[in-house]
């Protein structure tokens, strides 16, 4: 049983023997069924992954388990979700260790993923304290992040939260398609338990618990001021290995001592006034490289009702796990500065266009001035930085059974362009029990260094649904792709999703 | 008499001398050209400038282009909303008033579902002048505790200043009149002098106690500004969200005891807000963390969602943000048209922050395996790959150009990590004894930044492996950082 099943069975096991619950408690069972079928030919057409995607979703979610709150009473929720996606067209030799020729490490064809499973209490200690444990999501300046353990917060009689958090990395991203530990950043890690000690030295093993705390300051209960300071520490444990080219069978260099995987420190603040406009910034941290790798700010005018200005900038130097050697060649960073409008000219009607300039910082290389030995490639050097620039523009009307909405842009450099435009129409009859969806969509790009990927693309999509009762929808969607690349690329995408009180 | 020039450019040039008004002799500019001996450039007027004379085709293309999508946004903005009966009546009988909603901070469609008003009636004249206060006409105002109670005035509040009675409808008439003249408040329905248009006042969609504020001395006029005076009439007289939010998000004593949970106000549903109305959805105002729900809020939610995420779960639960992040489905709105095609494009762009969302080393790396993309992946799927970058003269050789690999990792290196591991990187950087190709760092190709030595210091503390990785434990090289 891996550690995702025995999380699964642990939640289980809790909830079986939870208190009764009371009267008053209300309870919710959701679930969603989807079915996708679709081809993904690599860029060569010598390969093809026939996609047969089923991927089902069971949340459950308990409020008031301690009674109807009442007004300042302490209040206990549970909430969870689970996930399988399996991909009925996969091979199974893609995971089956013995197979030389095919198996890649870290492919299932049907993984199970507990995404959360957490108590939530509140109001507790007088309305000033709120605990939480259990399998959750954290999200906060440094990201999106989710671990094992318990989260403890307080607001203070100022208006501040403080609030600390310890226990074990789970998942260090958003939870797309990945699951566990196995999304690690920078390198290419899970369980080796079934490798040889030289086949696959780069996926790293991922066997151990990382252990995790953090904490936050937080402003609470203002209109004109958000301000969150965050702090996270990660700690790796599992053996790595250094030697990635090794002199014979199983004589690798092992790491094998405790390490940081991540430590960041990083603020967001908005600061807004009515009639006047809005400032917001955010910065990170990356203590264990000792650089600040993201910071950005935004200026937004409120104009008059209808229209807000925004100016703004992002600076990004990716970092890595703390494994990883690219930290080493993520040297130059890139910044966009954006201009854009926000217009209401009605409360049905919006509009967005916004336009900017990315700036790659290309040309400096090596630190030449540390180590011209090592760096003794300066002065071949002769491409200059890179500059895009972007454009970008949405409409939404919306009426009380739907929406038209008409998005568009592109960005272009010397190094080739992308534009586009979608159009989306969605329309719902008789009360909301039937619904229909048309979207149009037309792009174009082109790679100076790739041009045989060019192409101009055309793709609808049709769609409709019902709803067999209440808080559930049955829906089926038909999505063609016409262009040189794909010739004609058809995907259907089926859709059950129910809710039930119990 | 002048003679009329022959074009454009001539009679731009004859205006802009005959404008030219008399003065003092100035100092005459030497131009470059005239420097340099050659005929000098005529000055280019705005008109000359215009691409439109060279390239006139294309210039009909970007009006078209232009005309099309602007007809298309004019086309939006006339669109009609479908409205119930009731609620398009209303809209005709106060146009003006549903004109300033849109463009005042008038309260939401979706709290205050749009009323039926069919009396004519004006708070400036029944206000101060006829000596009446609020609470003479709207008697259950100060002890109400619940929104959806009616505290407008019943007809026979009217009777006695009006000289009619409401409660026989028959006998109803007003002083010196022949007729019942109902129509001096009333709207007739369908031009029956018999019926009246009844009025409609749908409950309001959020929990409001009178009392509590009425106890508190604060007086209607606070909240329902510009009502007595007949400055503000109707729906625009109700409170907005900003006047609520000077009491409830004051700091110190001047907040008092009112809450500051959204729910104070708002209705729950699941634990969080209920966001979804018949007439309308609730969002955020931009005054509120400047989190307003744009056109393009779901390219932008990112960055308010990482700035405050417990403002978000207000109104949204977990699941609504694991419904779109767990990869059931491909957010289109994010990830139009061909993106199997196009996201490569788009990733060495970077014009989506892919890793805001992905993990390159996880969600990309499985597929171009898979798919025979990546360098390290299995045998077979290795022979099914062909070459994806430029040719070697060009991704390999010296010089570094535009498309030198170095050139696109400094560029974008999370565009490389998407399908190379570090093994494919340290065959070439790694020093000798690692495997790398030798003579100092691998190849002489430092891929040490500025300001290396500052930052190694710190990370070998922390976490040596990355270092190690490449340099031999015993690499002097290593000592400069220890």
């Amino acid at each position: 049983m891996n550690r995702s099943n025995w999380y699964i069975a642990a939640t289980l096991l809790a909830l079986g023997h939870a208190p009764g619950p009371a009267a008053a408690t209300e309870a919710a069972v959701d679930a969603s069924s989807d079915v996708q079928l679709y081809a993904v030919p690599n860029p060569y057409g010598t390969r093809e992954m026939r996609q047969r995607r089923y991927t089902q979703t069971l949340g459950l979610t308990v409020r008031d388990i301690l009674g109807k709150r009442e007004s300042g009473g302490p209040w206990l929720a549970f909430s969870s979700r689970l996930r399988l996606d399996s991909d009925l067209g996969q091979s199974a030799s893609l995971s089956d260790p013995t197979n030389e020729e095919d198996y890649i490490p870290g492919v299932e064809a049907a993984p199970v993923d507990l995404q959360y499973a957490y108590f939530d209490a509140r109001q507790l200690g007088g309305n000033a304290l709120a605990v939480r444990f259990g399998r959750q999501y954290v999200v906060d300046p440094l990201g999106w992040w989710s671990f094992d353990g318990a989260r403890v917060s307080i607001a203070a009689p100022a208006p501040v939260e403080i609030a600390g958090y310890a226990g074990f990395e789970q998942r260090a991203v958003v939870p797309l398609l990945a699951t566990s530990r196995f999304t690690a950043d920078g390198v290419h890690r899970g369980s080796r338990r079934d490798l040889e000690a030289n086949r696959w030295p780069s996926y790293l093993d991922q066997r151990k618990l990382a252990p995790a705390v953090g904490f936050s300051v937080a402003s609470h209960g203002l209109d004109w001021l958000d301000a969150e300071l965050a702090y996270r520490r990660v700690e790796e444990r599992d053996a790595a290995y250094l030697t990635v080219f090794p002199e014979s069978p199983g004589s690798f260099e092992v790491i094998e001592q405790s390490r940081v995987a991540t430590e960041r420190l990083g603020g967001a603040i908005v600061v807004s006034r009515d009639q006047l406009g809005a400032i917001t910034g955010r910065v990170v941290y990356d203590c264990l490289l000792g650089i600040v790798n993201e910071h950005a700010a935004t200026l937004s005018w409120f104009v008059t009702e209808p229209i807000t200005l925004t100016a703004g900038y992002d600076y990004t130097l990716p970092t890595y796990d703390g494994d990883s050697i690219f930290n080493w060649f993520s040297t130059n960073p890139m910044t966009s500065v954006e201009l854009g409008a926000d217009l209401a000219p009605s409360r049905n009607l919006s509009l967005a266009p916004r336009a900017g300039a990315r700036a790659y910082r290309v040309s400096k290389g090596a630190s030449a001035e540390e180590d011209p030995e090592a760096g003794g490639t300066n002065g071949q050097d002769s491409a200059p930085n890179s500059t895009d620039a972007f454009a970008s523009f949405a409409v939404v009307r919306r009426w009380e059974r739907g929406k038209v909405s008409l998005d568009g842009g592109g960005d272009g450099s010397r190094e080739g362009h992308q534009i586009g435009i979608d159009l989306e129409i969605d329309h719902t009859f008789r009360e909301g029990d039937y619904d229909a969806l048309l979207l149009l969509s037309l792009h174009d790009w082109h790679d100076e260094w790739l041009p045989a990927r060019d192409a101009t693309s055309f793709t609808y999509v049709v769609g409709g649904g019902m709803r067999p009762a209440a808080h559930s929808r049955l829906g089926v969607e038909w999505e063609h792709t016409t262009n040189r690349l794909v010739g004609q690329r058809y995907r259907i995408l089926f859709t059950l999703e129910l809710e039930v009180a119990l | 008499m002048t003679s009329r020039p022959a074009s454009p450019r001539g009679a731009i040039r004859l205006i802009a001398a005959s404008n030219r008004q008399p003065g003092p002799p100035t100092r005459q500019r030497t131009s470059p050209e005239a420097a340099r001996g050659t005929r000098p450039r005529p000055a280019q007027t705005p008109f000359q400038r215009c691409r439109c004379r060279q390239q006139p085709d294309r210039c009909a293309k970007s009006l078209v282009v232009l005309l099309v999508t602007g007809a298309f946004i004019m086309a939006l903005g006339r669109v009609e909303p479908a409205q119930a009966d009731g609620a398009r009546s209303s809209r005709r009988a106060a146009t003006t008033t549903g004109q300033l909603a849109a463009r005042d901070s008038a309260p939401s469609r979706a709290v205050f579902p749009p009323e039926r008003q069919t009396v004519r009636f004006s708070h400036r004249r029944h206000g101060e002048p006829a000596g009446l206060a609020c609470t003479d006409c709207h008697r259950a105002a100060t002890t109400s505790r619940r929104a959806k109670d009616l505290l407008l005035p019943k007809g026979t509040a009217c009777d006695r200043c009006h000289h009619t009675d409401h409660r026989d409808p028959d006998a109803l008439a007003t002083a010196g009149a022949s007729e019942p003249q109902c129509t001096t408040c009333h709207t007739l329905a369908g031009g029956d002098p018999n019926r009246v248009l009844r009025q409609q006042y749908p409950h309001p969609n959020l929990q409001f106690d009178h009392s509590v504020h009425a106890n508190r001395n604060i007086g209607c006029g606070q909240c329902h500004v510009g009502a007595a005076t007949g400055r503000r009439e109707g729906r625009l007289a109700l409170p907005s969200m900003r006047r609520c939010a000077d009491c409830h998000f004051a700091i110190g004593a001047s907040r008092g005891d009112a809450p500051r949970r959204c729910s104070t106000c708002h209705l729950s549903e699941g634990g969080v807000l209920r966001k979804s109305f018949p007439t309308g959805k609730l969002s955020p105002p931009r005054w509120l963390g400047n989190a307003a729900h744009g056109a393009d809020f779901v390219r932008r939610h990112h960055d308010a969602a990482g700035r405050n995420s417990r403002f978000c779960a207000n109104c949204h639960q977990e699941r609504e943000c694991a419904s779109c992040h767990d990869g059931r489905t491909r957010n289109r709105n994010l990830h139009p048209n061909d993106w199997l095609n196009l996201h490569g494009r788009a990733s060495n762009q970077a014009s989506l922050r892919c890793t805001n969302c992905h993990r390159e080393q996880s969600f990309c790396l499985a597929c171009h395996q898979r798919l025979g993309l990546a360098r390290t992946t299995s045998g077979r799927a290795a022979a099914a790959r062909g070459r994806f970058h430029p040719p070697t003269s060009v991704w390999i050789d010296a010089p570094r150009t535009r498309g030198h690999h170095a050139w696109a990792a400094r560029r974008n290196l999370n565009s490389c990590v998407g399908c190379h591991v570090e093994r494919d990187c340290v065959g070439c950087h790694a020093t000798a004894p690692r495997g790398g190709a030798g003579d100092g760092i691998g190849h002489r190709a430092n891929p040490h930044g500025a300001g290396f030595s500052h930052r190694c210091r710190s990370a070998i503390r922390k976490n040596p492996r990355s270092c190690w990785v490449c340099h031999d434990r015993a690499d002097p090289e290593l000592a400069r950082c220890e």
